[in-house]
């Protein structure tokens, strides 16, 4: 009953407004602003932001009008952020949450409502419920890390790895990932260990690698967690070949661990190292509105607003479910094409589009392939 | 030395102490005698600075001093040994001796008390690396008053310095009591061990319920009647 | 394992030891001076790590220099704390459970705060020494971890000597065993806990400033330490040199079992050694001493009681009530109704807890891992055993009630002890959940969980929620409202009150607090599964230590020992985030600021105000 009178209410109050007048689009977003991974809830809101700015500043029919929630890591706060943007503010669409089990229980609550939520976060099982409702805007955990296994593997030449995992949904997604990944191609990691969130000192583990004889380490988790540890390695005297998923591809992993993590190799969606004119443009001007490098986040929700943007303009009509099937419409490269290129997603919701191999090389990214 | 008028001392509602008027003459001893909770260990608090009257006045040495806190009541020159030793169960014998002289701002005075302490009490040498908590009884009571006078008091108030202690120590902790008064010390006494405490007393007040109810000569309330039934056991 | 690996791990354990011991030595100071645990104390080492890194970077300072500046810097942070904070409640002989609040609400706040000066994200040292190893003893080690050892013992043997040479340290020392003859010989009592607190905050910023280059510098550095701070305290009797010991030998032992067992049951066993070593050593011989609710204004009988004398007041009251309630759920929108549902849960879990809390007065800082074993149990029976909700939920009750009741020896602890030993509990559960995957799915959670169904009819609005969730509150508060006001109830109070003397009036002390507690835990055990039904997908970050602060917060807000008390406590703090949120960064130190205000000027919570105003009213009226 309440669902009914609001979407009436919505529909008579763009009706008045069609004439002539720029009608506007209200995109929900949730994420960490506060809290240890506010950082990352930075690339979220920046670059909805950026995208949306220079969509308004077009002019043209429409206008993005974003409307952020907090959640602080917290998912219960996700859920009530999540609620009051469907219910309350009628958002067209939610961008969010950036942390992987908060945008595991945002699901439901989008499927209810029948809103399109676009999320970044990583974890398996966020696309695996069953919800219409959900795109994953990002990389899963399973894409990236075959992926990362297989360049270190093939181009790399690693045979020995270790891996050494934080004790959340993430950090497990990606590890057990990384292991399948392994298994697939006949290997297995000679150390797979899991590691409390919270804790700082890893001279333990690490003396367990040391004496394993693996020659690469794939550390998942928040990055200050690969950070710490490929710092701590380094203390210990240890080199090895640093490996890392997208987590780590804010540009604090490289400032955190400064010279200690020089070699790591990562995957990433989006990196400014790429010569593409196009992109670098866009890097240009992220760095001149917000002081620092964009990264695959920050991509990932330009590239998000737009899609939204563009299933308003192609059928005349501010509507949850018409965003919805937009995006489901996107099987076949072309329909929808972005920063990141060409926007695809499977029957599940799961987006796949080529992630970057880097290395980092002097603090700074370089490309080994795409 | 010490005059105290009129006083009255209460924990919240409970008013312990009603209206108690007591006077130490200087060099001499003076019992404060009673039974349990009559309120005499809540005097020697209120002496010390620990509590505050509600009513009344303490004097020493013509100075008023009720009220004011304890560290400036030792400064002044009063020390107590308190009620059951407590002594500092978890410092060794020297530190304890060293608390006594706290206040003082001459090291070296405090340095030398405590070498007379030993001297005084040679067994508090041998032991004064342990920790007070592991000394017996009696030694304890050495301790404590060896701390106190360390201090360097003018007035030593004495709390129940008998009780717990076999007869023999008791004994001794007397004698004691004897020599620091000829060294010229004034003492106020609190017992319940009457006997003991009039003995040594030039004076003695009796304490019932928070009010003085006698007060003479000590050889008189040793004769009194009434002293003899409830304090004596005669 | 080959000397140069061992002899890595075990430097490692003592730098890491080292940082324990000072840390903790801040715990034993202020717990022996105060009977307090200064929750704040993490902070403390927070702050070191930011202000070591502003002068590190904005001063030419060499590392020792900037080490000094810090313990000085925080240590008079300590006084100005002291003063301004803690000892206006100190004074008014609050009830300890009042003080620890306000130390939790101190270290929300100055964590925000810290977040405001010095922003989000954490910040890596500048790098300070060459990275080439150093020759010691024919092992290679690096310069930072020599000159973190050495800074470190150095600060503990100045202490050492201060406390064993000093008349100021002879004199604290006496005076933290008996504080009334300290006095007698000039121990200014006041001072004297002006100067543990300088002491403890000075150990902790110095402490801060040691890991951070190890670490980085970020506004969750504290936590990570404190907790096996206070297990190297308890291991060294919180004396000082035994804490020290305890420290370095907590670090060691601690890295040796990552690096040769598993690091996956490392916390596990270091929280369950912990517990071990309370159970054993800290068992109160006495059963007097200071009850945690000293000194409260406990809410002996609430509103409800009040009118109890007016028939017709009482009447319209509940009429009242029914009718706002009625109100809120025709035309409160989906999303007050959703955070107040959130709310309502969380206040089933609070009766419980003010049952153990206020009524008992047992500390209980691990009231969360109930609320988790309930919605785990609830979630695992209907989806792995198809039991039906109606049932699930009770057994879910039952099942948290059974756990309370494994737990329930470590209520022999006191004050406290207890507190400490329900937190590493809390802890160890968490730690169950995330490895026990066979059971919960480990970290990965469990989603999918399905919503109520009676008998084919699923709930799915909200309104519907809120008509559940009122009912099961209603029923839950009624319960215990019989319970506390038959003789069991009176029973609880009298051991809350004087545990030696209740024992001497022939109440099995022992028996009643096992009780309360079991019952408590079972109120969990349903607020549990009911949330578990309600967001659908729960996982082991849910039930933390925070969670559980959060709803010993909701007892104190609400009034200790008032039921209807509870309630409003867990609506308020529940509801307070939501309404906050326009505050943005500063959200968390109003938050923070709320607790201690609360903690100086409201310590008899909402429910004393709300009987004071209903008593006026009452006056007004005649």
């Amino acid at each position: 009953m309440r669902v009914l009178l609001a979407a009436s209410a919505v529909a008579f109050g763009l009706g008045a407004s069609a004439a002539g007048a720029q009608q506007v689009i209200k995109i929900g977003v949730v994420g960490p602003m506060t809290g240890a991974f506010a950082a990352v809830g930075q690339s979220e809101i920046t670059g909805a932001e950026m995208r949306a700015k220079e969509i308004n500043a077009a002019g043209g029919k429409y206008k993005i009008e974003l409307v952020t929630e907090d959640d602080a890591s917290n998912c219960d706060q996700t859920v009530n952020a999540t609620v009051k943007l469907i219910t309350k503010d009628n958002v067209v669409a939610v961008l969010g949450a950036m942390n992987s089990p908060c945008a595991l229980a945002m699901v439901p609550i989008t499927r209810r409502y029948k809103t399109p939520q676009f999320t970044a976060g990583v974890g398996t099982s966020i696309t695996k419920q069953g919800s219409d409702y959900v795109f994953r805007i990002a990389v899963g955990s399973i894409g990236q890390t075959r992926e990362l296994a297989a360049f270190a593997i093939d181009k790399l030449g690693q045979s020995k790895f270790a891996v050494i995992y934080s004790d959340d949904e993430y950090g497990a997604s990606m590890a057990n990932g990384f292991k399948d990944a392994l298994a697939a191609r006949g290997m297995q990691p000679l150390v797979f260990d899991s590691v409390p969130r919270a804790d700082q000192d890893f001279t333990g583990q690490l003396t367990k690698i040391k004496a394993s004889g693996a020659t690469a380490l794939f550390t998942t988790g928040a990055f200050t967690f690969s950070a710490l540890m490929a710092k701590q390695a380094k203390q210990l005297g240890m080199s090895l070949q640093l490996l890392g998923d997208t987590g780590n591809a804010s540009p604090k992993y490289i400032e955190l661990g400064g010279d200690a993590v020089e070699g790591a190799v990562l995957v990433e969606p989006y990196t400014p190292a790429d010569p593409d004119p196009k992109l670098q443009a866009f890097t240009a001007k992220y760095k001149q509105q917000y002081g620092r490098d964009p990264d695959g986040w920050v991509a990932e929700h330009y590239d998000a607003v737009e899609m939204i943007h563009q299933a308003v303009l192609k059928s005349g009509k501010i509507d949850r479910q018409t965003v919805r099937d937009f995006a489901a419409s996107l099987k076949a490269p072309g329909t929808f094409r972005g920063i990141l290129g060409d926007w695809t997603f499977d029957a599940t919701g799961d987006a796949s589009f080529n992630l970057y191999k880097v290395q980092i090389k002097g603090g700074q990214k370089v490309i080994l392939a795409r | 030395m010490l005059t105290i008028t009129d006083l009255s001392v209460a924990y919240g509602p409970i008013e312990v102490l009603k209206g108690v008027s007591l006077e130490v003459a200087e060099g001499a001893i003076v019992a404060l005698i009673g039974g349990n909770g009559a309120g005499k260990t809540t005097t020697l608090n209120t002496i010390s600075g620990l509590l505050r009257p509600v009513r009344g006045e303490i004097r020493f040495a013509g100075a008023r001093v009720d009220g004011t806190p304890p560290e400036r009541i030792v400064a002044a020159g009063i020390a107590q040994v308190p009620e059951g030793r407590k002594v500092f169960r978890n410092l060794t014998v020297h530190e304890c001796l060293l608390m006594g002289g706290l206040v003082r701002r001459d090291r070296a005075g405090v340095a030398a008390d405590v070498e007379r302490m030993y001297g005084l009490f040679p067994r508090l040498r041998e032991r004064h690396r342990q920790l007070a908590g592991t000394l017996s009884g009696g030694e304890q009571q050495m301790l404590a008053f060896g701390r106190a006078l360390v201090a360097r008091p003018r007035l030593l108030l004495l709390d129940e310095p008998s009780m717990g202690l076999a007869p023999k120590i008791v004994a001794d902790i007397a004698r004691l009591i004897a020599d620091i008064r000829r060294d010229g010390m004034t003492i106020l006494l609190v017992e319940q061990n009457a006997a003991m405490a009039l003995a040594l007393a030039d004076r003695g007040y009796v304490l019932e319920a928070g009010r003085i109810v006698l007060e003479a000569d000590a050889k008189s309330l040793l004769e009194d009647e009434r002293v003899k039934r409830a304090y004596l056991g005669l | 394992m080959d000397i140069q690996t061992l002899g890595q791990l075990v430097l490692s354990g003592l730098t890491i030891g080292c940082v324990y011991s000072l840390v903790g030595l801040g715990f034993a100071l202020t717990l022996r001076a105060t009977e307090l645990i200064n929750f704040a104390q993490g902070e403390m080492v927070m702050l070191g790590s930011f202000i070591g890194l502003t002068l590190l970077t904005t001063t030419g300072l060499p590392y020792a220099a900037v080490f000094v500046l810090v313990a000085i810097a925080v240590g008079l942070v300590g006084v100005l704390l002291e003063r301004t904070i803690l000892r206006p409640i100190l004074d008014r002989r609050a009830p300890l459970l009042n003080l620890l609040i306000a130390t939790l609400g101190l270290s929300i706040a100055l964590q925000a705060l810290a977040i405001i000066v010095w922003g989000r994200e954490p910040v890596a040292y500048p790098r300070l020494f060459s990275d080439e190893p150093v020759m010691v003893l024919g092992l290679r080690v690096q310069a930072l971890n020599l000159w973190i050892l050495g800074l470190g013992l150095g600060v503990m043997a100045a202490l050492h000597w201060f406390f064993q040479h000093t008349m100021t340290g002879v004199s604290w020392r006496a005076a933290s065993l008996d504080p009334a003859t300290a006095a007698l010989f000039g121990v200014n009592r006041r001072r004297n806990v002006a100067l543990t607190f300088a002491i403890s905050a000075a150990v902790g910023g110095a402490a801060g400033v040691l890991i951070a280059p190890l670490f980085f510098a970020s506004f969750g550095i504290g936590h990570s330490v404190i907790v096996k701070a206070f297990a190297a305290g308890a291991i060294g009797g919180f004396g000082i040199v035994g804490t020290m010991l305890g420290g370095l030998a907590l670090g060691v032992i601690e890295t040796l079992a990552a690096g040769i067992v598993s690091s996956d049951y490392k916390n596990v066993i270091t929280y369950s050694a912990l517990l071990v070593i309370l159970m054993v050593f800290y068992r109160p011989t006495a059963r007097a001493g200071r009850s945690i609710t000293e000194g409260a204004k406990v809410v002996a009988s609430d509103v409800v009681d009040l009118m109890s004398g007016d028939r017709r007041r009482a009447a319209l009251l509940v009429a009242g009530g029914a009718a706002l309630w009625l109100a809120f759920l025709l035309l409160a929108d989906t999303y007050a109704l959703r955070i107040t549902n959130m709310a309502l849960i969380a206040a089933i879990a609070v009766l419980g807890l003010q049952l153990v809390v206020g009524y008992t007065g047992q500390f209980s800082f691990g009231h969360a891992a109930f609320y988790g074993v309930g919605a785990y149990a609830s979630t695992l029976l209907t989806m792995k055993l198809g039991v039906p909700f109606v049932l699930a939920v009770p057994l879910a009750g039952a099942t948290a009630a059974l756990a309370g009741l494994l737990v329930a020896p470590v209520l022999r602890l006191s004050g406290h002890f207890l507190a400490i030993a329900t937190l590493a509990m809390g802890e160890i559960v968490q730690l169950l959940m995330l490895n026990w995957k066979w059971l919960t799915n480990g970290a990965y959670g469990i989603y999918g969980i399905p919503l109520p169904s009676f008998a084919g009819w699923e709930l799915e609005s909200e309104e519907g929620f809120f008509v559940l969730i009122s009912g099961v509150l209603a029923l839950v508060y009624l319960l215990l409202r019989r319970l506390t006001r038959s003789r069991f109830g009176r029973s609880l109070v009298a051991v809350r009150e004087n545990e030696l003397a209740a024992m001497s009036s022939g109440i099995r002390a022992d028996r009643q607090k096992i009780t309360a507690f079991v019952v408590g835990s079972a109120c969990a055990g349903v607020a549990g599964a009911l949330y578990a039904h309600y967001i659908a997908y729960i996982s082991p970050e849910s039930f933390s230590f925070l969670a559980s602060v959060q709803m010993v917060t909701m007892v104190v807000i609400g009034g200790l020992g008032s039921l209807p008390g509870g309630i409003v406590g867990a609506l308020a703090v529940a509801l307070l985030p939501e309404m906050l949120r326009a505050l943005a960064d500063y959200r968390l130190v109003v938050y923070g600021g709320l607790l201690i205000l609360f903690m100086m000027f409201l310590p008899g919570g909402l429910a004393d105000i709300g009987r004071r105003a209903w008593r006026l009213a009452a006056r007004v009226r005649a």
